[in-house]
């Protein structure tokens, strides 16, 4: 039971999170495709270098095992093509659907219970692919096994980089500011 | 009080925020952030209803905490919209530019919603929230599905979107 209510908090913060962030709006997601804001990609890297800190804080203190699993190469290429079609049709990241709902966006209701279907509908197409087709599998899952490094070390370094390009991202906003102020 | 009734934060605090929530999330759980793990046991359990079996069943238990999560999502952003006055709206704005019903808007979820189930499904959770997770753990799968996330919807954007601004 203290588990489903932590869920639940959590789900409360990132609730707020997505609404304060405006990352649930699809004009934001769409306009960020067609860069010309960069509201989205900015807090996704930002949270991805949070992220790295964590874990690598995490492995360092070793609390956390950043481990190496195989996955099928064709699968998740084949299932990033169709979250992309969907995110380019309806401007919703995964995420933001439970968020859209609580907004108001009735759409959003549908794009749910279409998401369930398809988490269904999943299991039938693969077990009609399984039978023709051999998928190829990658065994070694993660950038610092094949660097040879342990992640506490490679982690942080990532997390810079992505500030780095953070920082880049709001010099060049800045800049098209000044240019349309000029114009 | 005052910051959660301002109308947006900036992505800086806001992806911060979403950073900093992996560590009591890894720490009492042991799991990293998901944005599409309830959709998963909905799913699953729905299957597990109609007594159709499937591999992912076992999880269904155990995973209760990831549909409270979802429902959470919705009461946040519920309370976090009312606090900062936010007008009410029934659709996504952009979507007027195409002149649809709200029939054929729901119909175009519904049918995105669908892609977006089974894309989640064989990308192995990579969407969004997990992504996030898996790329900063280094993961060539999250790496690689964000890659085709955008290879595919940069494209398909610019041809839906931009002709509609002209």
């Amino acid at each position: 039971m203290g588990v489903v209510i932590f869920g639940l908090l959590l789900g409360v913060l990132v609730g707020i999170l997505l609404e304060k962030g405006s990352i649930l709006e699809p004009k934001i997601v769409i306009k960020q495709l067609l860069l010309q804001d960069f509201t989205l990609l900015k807090t996704a890297l930002i949270a991805i270098a949070v992220s790295s800190f964590v874990f690598s804080l995490l492995n360092y203190v070793e609390l956390m095992e950043v481990k190496a699993f195989s996955f099928n190469l064709l699968d998740v290429i084949f299932g990033g093509l169709l979250i992309g079609v969907s995110i380019a049709l309806t401007g919703t990241l995964p995420i933001s659907i439970p968020a859209q709902i609580g907004v108001g966006y009735i759409e959003a209701i549908a794009i749910l219970i279409g998401g369930i279907v398809g988490c269904m509908l999943y299991h039938a197409i693969y077990y009609f692919l399984d039978i023709f087709i051999v998928i190829p599998t990658v065994d070694i899952d993660a950038v610092h096994f094949k660097l040879d490094y342990p992640f506490y070390i490679i982690g942080p370094i990532f997390a810079t980089l992505l500030i780095i390009v953070v920082i880049c991202l709001y010099k060049i906003e800045q800049r098209r500011e000044e240019n349309n102020l000029l114009k | 009080m005052s910051l959660i009734r301002l109308k947006s934060w900036p992505p800086y605090v806001v992806g911060t925020f979403i950073g900093l929530l992996q560590l009591p999330l890894f720490l009492i759980l042991n799991k990293s952030i998901s944005g599409s793990g309830g959709l998963l046991v909905v799913a699953d359990g729905i299957l597990n209803i109609l007594d159709i079996p499937i591999e992912q069943n076992a999880n269904v238990a155990i995973t209760w905490w990831s549909v409270a999560f979802l429902f959470g999502i919705i009461v946040g952003a519920f309370f976090s919209a009312k606090l900062s006055g936010r007008k009410w709206q029934s659709l996504p704005d952009f979507w007027h530019a195409f002149s649809y019903s709200l029939w054929q808007r729901c119909l175009i979820g519904f049918c995105a919603g669908v892609l977006l189930g089974i894309g989640i499904r064989f990308a192995g959770d990579s969407a969004s929230f997990q992504e996030i997770s898996s790329i900063a753990k280094l993961h060539y799968h999250g790496i690689i599905t964000m890659f085709m996330v955008l290879l595919v919807a940069v494209p398909l954007c610019r041809k839906l979107y931009l002709s509609k601004e002209q």
